[in-house]
């Protein structure tokens, strides 16, 4: 039960964390999650990147890696704006997992 | 554009550029240390890993595409007027010279997008005339200024070839360029291996392939093989786990052939390198077999100021190529911008 309880307060400070301001960057510790949480569920992943013309060819890569780990799968998601302007980058790794703030 | 990125959520994993942004990224706690991925350091060698590691070698980034950069050339048209592949420099310029004599547009290369002349020309023909990774180490510590007998060479190097350019070169884009080459009026075109995937969608009625830029006569050669992404961990991902069972396998050679087949001339920067099935894809990678590898000459810290080498280079190149500026001229303009804010340029010793 202790162990458990540990683990709802790492996920609550998590939250906490990501539900800061946009610019301020939230960083959660890395070893807030249990590894064994891998094995019994499945995982996507999502991979940023600035190739919109390779999401075809990066689907088929990233199917060859969930043949070796079937509960993992890796999703492309291209954006052609993320080439090089460090702000945005920014903007963007702190916006794990948030619920949308701005109508698209 | 924000509201669009603020729809999303982030990822967990992340393309990153090499050298200075993913630096800046790191070190401001965005992506995490790697240094437990299995087989990074196995299957990668320093050179590869650098650009995606601090100075004392802490990686943050598993390497995953490169390209390189070589001179296609129009098998047929080389046949037909009895040409072999150079292998120094001079012999390029006599190949050149005899094919314009056979009235054969030698090049495909021009100055109207100067993008080209900085990548496509300048950072493919410099390490051969810089001397490779050592010799462009030497000007980022200080040891050789920019207007050293090695840049000024590399610039007389584009003033010789740019004799042998298409007619009207000046107002050519990349587009032109390509499309000069794939209709066989022109027999070489100095470019990147991306252009292999789009010359596969034409339809090119004559063999191609592509050789190594060659260097002056007794010098090593050496090869422009571009670090160019890597992938990263965002540090905020709730999957660390899994998301380090996805870089270990990227470090496999499974992901390398993977990578190398799907996407013919982005290439893996594995140190065992994969035979690929896409033929042209093959012979360039294997260009890389003698010869010394590093990235585009001012890739690493010379973009990080103002004005950039890149610009610089770029200002440089096409000056020369329109017989604007010496080869001399353009190498001091490198070394005077170079010296408003780089320390080592600074201080060099010429």
């Amino acid at each position: 039960m202790k162990k458990i309880g540990l683990i709802i307060l790492l996920l609550v400070t998590i939250g906490l964390l990501l539900g800061c301001g946009a610019t301020t960057p939230t960083v959660a510790p890395s070893t807030a999650v249990p590894p064994t949480a891998a094995a019994v569920s499945d995982v996507t992943l999502k991979l940023g990147s600035w190739r919109p013309d390779d999401v075809v060819q990066m689907t088929q890569i990233l199917a060859k890696f969930s043949e070796k780990h079937p509960h993992i799968t890796v999703s492309f998601d291209p954006r052609r704006s993320l080439a090089r302007n460090i702000p945005i980058l920014r903007l963007v790794l702190t916006r794990l997992n948030r619920p949308s703030m701005m109508p698209r | 554009m924000k509201a669009q990125l603020a729809g999303g959520s982030g990822p967990d994993l992340f393309y990153l550029r090499s050298y200075a942004v993913s630096r800046q990224l790191y070190n401001e706690g965005y992506l995490a240390a790697l240094d437990d991925v299995t087989g990074l350091k196995d299957n990668f060698t320093d050179a590869a890993r650098a650009p995606w590691s601090t100075d004392d070698s802490q990686a943050y980034g598993v390497p995953f595409i490169a390209v390189s950069h070589g001179i296609y050339y129009n098998v047929d048209l080389f046949e037909k007027h009895n040409l072999e592949v150079p292998k120094t420099w001079a012999e390029l310029l006599t190949v050149a010279q005899k094919l314009k004599a056979a009235n054969v547009t030698p090049f495909a290369n021009a100055s109207g997008d100067g993008w080209t002349m900085a990548e496509l020309v300048f950072m493919n023909l410099a390490p051969n005339f810089v001397g490779g990774l050592e010799g462009r180490t030497a000007y980022l510590n200080g040891t050789r200024c920019f207007n050293d007998e090695q840049v000024t060479a590399t610039f007389q190097a584009i003033k010789d070839i740019a004799l042998y350019f298409p007619q009207n070169q000046e107002l050519l884009t990349y587009a032109d360029s390509q499309q000069l080459f794939v209709q066989g009026q022109a027999a070489m075109w100095l470019s990147g291996s991306w252009d292999i995937a789009f010359f596969e969608t034409q339809k090119m009625g004559f063999e191609w392939s592509v050789f190594a830029p060659p260097p002056p006569a007794d010098q090593p050669p050496y090869i422009t093989f571009q670090l160019d992404v890597a992938i990263g961990l965002n540090k905020a991902s709730q999957h660390q786990a899994e998301a380090k069972l996805f870089l270990e396998w990227l470090t496999s050679s499974d992901a390398a052939e993977a990578l190398g087949n799907q996407l013919p001339g982005f290439f893996p920067m594995r140190q065992q390198m994969p035979t690929l099935a896409n033929a042209h894809a093959n012979s360039f990678l294997s260009l890389n077999n003698g010869r010394g590898l590093d990235v585009r000459f001012v890739w690493e810290k010379l973009r990080d100021g103002q004005p950039s080498a890149y610009d610089l280079v770029q200002n440089g190149a096409v000056a020369v190529a329109n017989g604007q500026q010496t080869p001399q001229e353009a190498a001091d303009a490198l070394q005077a911008g170079l010296a408003q804010w780089f320390e080592p340029a600074k201080n060099c010793k010429k």
